[in-house]
């Protein structure tokens, strides 16, 4: 699937390497961008950032992973300095005096509250999801449940995406029973 | 609450992950455990919603286009590998050429600590030729017998000599060693 991606950057084609790269993983390269950013407009724009990034890394490729590896390393990692940034700025903004008490009146917050008995539905539920969960979860969906899809995206052992996968599904069915649950749930 | 030990192959089950043998045991166990059958059905359940709630969200028609645009306006990734490389290349060349200088500067320094010493020491020698009458006055009444005064005050500042110069020899190629 990829020799010939690596013919072509053997023979310094990068172009040709590229224009290939982006047809065979610009929409795996997206899904995973959404599954550890959550927004499709951000992971849209992250999926840009992300073959940029390769395009100007491309002639450093030396094989020693596979092209697919090497890519989803760039990706994950390119989402993850953005979601540090975010961290980054979120605490700041949330530790500006006249936001305090503000975040208490939100509504949203207070329907959150895991005692509360709001309606929830399935994206709410995985929203509470340690992130690792929700990730291996989301990536298993839009993977039409390719386990080694999944272990390949996200570089964890084939191991550990079955085992994540399970105690998601457990906490998922725990949330699920201590609420009123969407139809499909009931 | 479904059989610990269970849990896991029911899930793997579910996904048709389990080898003959041990789907034949789980089926097994599941005819005779309501709990166990429970909680199949649950994450039966819980799955086809997951399945109907996780849609992958598409992709902009333009994304290659825009992709495209934003690589044009970049340079060339192969011109800026070669950037790269030449970069590396005049910095190593600079790096180089920095040690090369200090290693000469330094030869420099221990050449003139040799001439500094031998023009010193040679200031002492003549010195010492021009006043040997007079120093040998100083000289104990048994030692004025000598056959010749003059050999020996040569003997004693080429002794001398010798001395400095091994001295001066040894601390020149300490220095340098040092550099190189």
């Amino acid at each position: 699937m990829e020799d010939d991606i690596r013919e072509r950057l053997a023979a310094q084609q990068y172009r040709e390497a590229f224009e290939l790269l982006v047809e065979r993983f610009k929409d795996k390269v997206f899904r995973l961008a959404f599954s550890m950013l959550r927004d499709p407009a951000a992971a849209e724009d992250m999926a840009q950032d992300i073959f940029l990034k390769v395009w100007k890394a491309l002639p450093g490729y030396h094989g020693a992973a596979s092209v697919s590896t090497w890519l989803y390393t760039i990706a994950r990692n390119t989402c993850l300095t953005e979601l540090k940034r975010r961290a980054a700025r979120l605490t700041v903004s949330l530790q500006a005096p006249e936001l305090e008490g503000a975040v208490d009146a939100i509504p949203a917050m207070q329907t959150s509250d895991p005692e509360s008995g709001a309606g929830m539905d399935t994206h709410a539920m995985l929203d509470r999801l340690p992130d690792k969960y929700r990730r291996v979860v989301t990536l298993f969906y839009l993977e039409q449940k390719s386990y080694e899809e999944v272990s390949a995206m996200l570089g964890l052992p084939l191991g550990t995406v079955k085992t994540f996968l399970f105690r998601a599904k457990k906490e998922l069915l725990r949330i699920a029973s201590r609420r009123p649950m969407t139809a499909a749930l009931a | 609450m479904a059989c610990p030990e269970f849990e896991m192959s029911v899930a793997a089950w579910l996904e048709g992950q389990l080898p003959a043998g041990e789907r034949e045991a789980v089926e097994r166990h599941l005819i005779g455990c309501v709990e166990c059958r429970a909680f199949a059905e649950a994450f039966r359940h819980l799955d086809a919603e997951l399945v109907r709630a996780v849609k992958a969200p598409k992709l902009s028609a333009d994304f290659a286009a825009r992709l495209r645009q934003r690589i044009d306006a970049e340079p060339p990734a192969v011109v800026a590998a070669r950037r790269a490389e030449l970069k590396r290349r005049l910095q190593a060349e600079y790096e180089a050429g920095l040690a090369r200088m200090q290693r000469r500067f330094h030869s420099f320094g221990a050449v003139l600590d040799v001439l500094a010493s031998g023009c010193l020491l040679a200031g002492a020698a003549t010195a010492a030729v021009v006043n040997a009458p007079r120093l040998l006055q100083f000289l104990p009444a048994n030692l004025r017998g000598l056959p010749d005064p003059t050999l020996v005050v040569s003997a004693v500042v080429g002794a001398v000599f010798l001395l400095a110069g091994g001295i001066a020899a040894w601390r020149t190629r300490g220095r340098v060693g040092s550099w190189v």
